[in-house]
């Protein structure tokens, strides 16, 4: 192979290291840090206070804390399982955490959060946009099971891409939150803006990844 | 078995999706739904806002005119001359008459003063009392402590050695 395509193709692993996974890492294990204090069980939250009355719901109050507890161990494990240096040499790890992953998805994450999703904050489109984000993260995270359990390596990879682009919403939205909340954009505009951005960003850039990875891109919906 | 843990899955989701319209439903015919998430409005919209002007400058002298007094009342303390102690009056034995016009007067005692030794005694003035200072001049009789005084407080030796000092001062009558 030509040296400067060798150079070229490394320094592009290093850019994609250093600008995508380094800060995606670091604000999913922030979050991750952050979400912990709520298992104090304490109502002094602004989240909580804010849903006071829905709290008094014991159906609501455990939907809320499966679901947290649920999303710390998706953005946890699905840190391992882009890397291919675990997937070349440890494979197991790569296994068991995504069998994780699976599980808390699929039994405790989707369900709860379209739960959820009927009490969310903003207007009609916000609460349909949560239910589409459920849905869509459990078939997404149903179809890469499906597929790796019929060895389809490649479908499974893109199914998983697209269920992970579903979890990192939480990591974006907070993201794109903090970012209009120092340009002073009032606070109920922020949330819409800041939620459709990310869910639509994630999907979009994922799409685009699919794209780049596969010959024949339509196929991927079928497979 | 995986068509098992499919449909326990899509189960799960269905629950969730009835459970949710279900109590989404009720609540929302309850009234409990209007005022989540509202933001709060002030509650002084209808009250008059009354400013009052702060004058930064003597909001922040305040403090320096407190201090400035403070340490001014210390420096006073300091400087300030210690106590005089009360003055015994002692009554001394009346002078012997004066002798006869003949006699030559007898010569005056020299009065030496070393530094270390003890003062002399000062001369008696025209009622015959004699002001006697105390022995050692550094003790102050402080019956009170004060803040002012806290710090000049004499320690316990010290006090016994100004009783020791007074005892040995008391003339016989």
């Amino acid at each position: 192979m030509n040296t400067r395509l060798l150079i070229l193709t490394r320094t592009k692993k290093v850019f994609v290291v250093v600008f995508f996974w380094l800060p995606i890492a670091f604000f999913s294990l922030l979050l991750i840090r952050n979400t912990i204090p709520y298992f104090s069980f304490s109502r002094d939250f602004s989240f909580i206070q804010e849903r006071a009355v829905l709290f008094l719901k014991p159906a609501y109050a455990v939907c809320f804390y499966l679901h947290i507890f649920a999303g710390m161990f998706c953005i946890g494990t699905a840190l391992l399982q882009f890397s291919s240096t675990i997937l070349r040499k440890r494979k197991k790890i790569h296994v068991w955490s995504g069998r994780i992953y699976v599980v808390v998805v699929l039994l405790l994450g989707a369900p709860t959060g379209l739960y959820m999703s009927f009490f969310a904050k903003g207007g009609f489109a916000e609460r349909g946009l949560f239910m589409f984000m459920a849905i869509s993260w459990f078939f997404f995270t149903l179809k890469g099971l499906t597929a790796i359990l019929a060895r389809q390596v490649l479908a499974h990879k893109i199914w998983m891409m697209r269920s992970y682009a579903m979890a990192l919403t939480a990591v974006t939205f907070r993201v794109y939150y903090l970012m209009l909340y120092l340009y002073d954009v009032p606070l109920t505009l922020n949330y819409e803006v800041s939620l459709w951005i990310s869910v639509i960003g994630n999907l979009m850039v994922t799409e685009y990844l699919v794209y780049r990875k596969s010959r024949s891109y339509l196929n991927t919906f079928t497979t | 078995m995986k068509h098992a843990v499919l449909y326990t899955c899509i189960g799960l989701m269905g629950t969730a999706a009835i459970a949710g319209y279900s109590d989404y439903s009720r609540a929302s015919k309850a009234g409990l739904l209007k005022d989540l998430y509202k933001e709060e409005t002030p509650v002084t919209g209808s009250m008059p806002l009354t400013t009052k002007k702060v004058d930064m400058e003597d909001y922040s002298r305040a403090a320096l005119e407190e201090a400035a007094q403070r340490a001014a009342k210390d420096e006073l303390a300091v400087n300030a001359p210690p106590e005089q102690p009360k003055k015994k009056k002692k009554r001394v034995p009346p002078p012997p008459p004066p002798p006869p016009p003949s006699a030559p007067p007898p010569p005056p005692k020299p009065v030496v003063s070393v530094e270390g030794d003890v003062p002399p005694v000062p001369p008696a003035n025209e009622m015959g009392e004699i002001t006697v200072p105390p022995a050692s001049p550094g003790v102050a009789d402080i019956k009170e402590v004060t803040w002012e005084n806290f710090s000049r407080a004499p320690l316990k030796h010290q006090k016994h050695v100004a009783k020791r000092n007074k005892r040995s001062n008391k003339v016989p009558s």
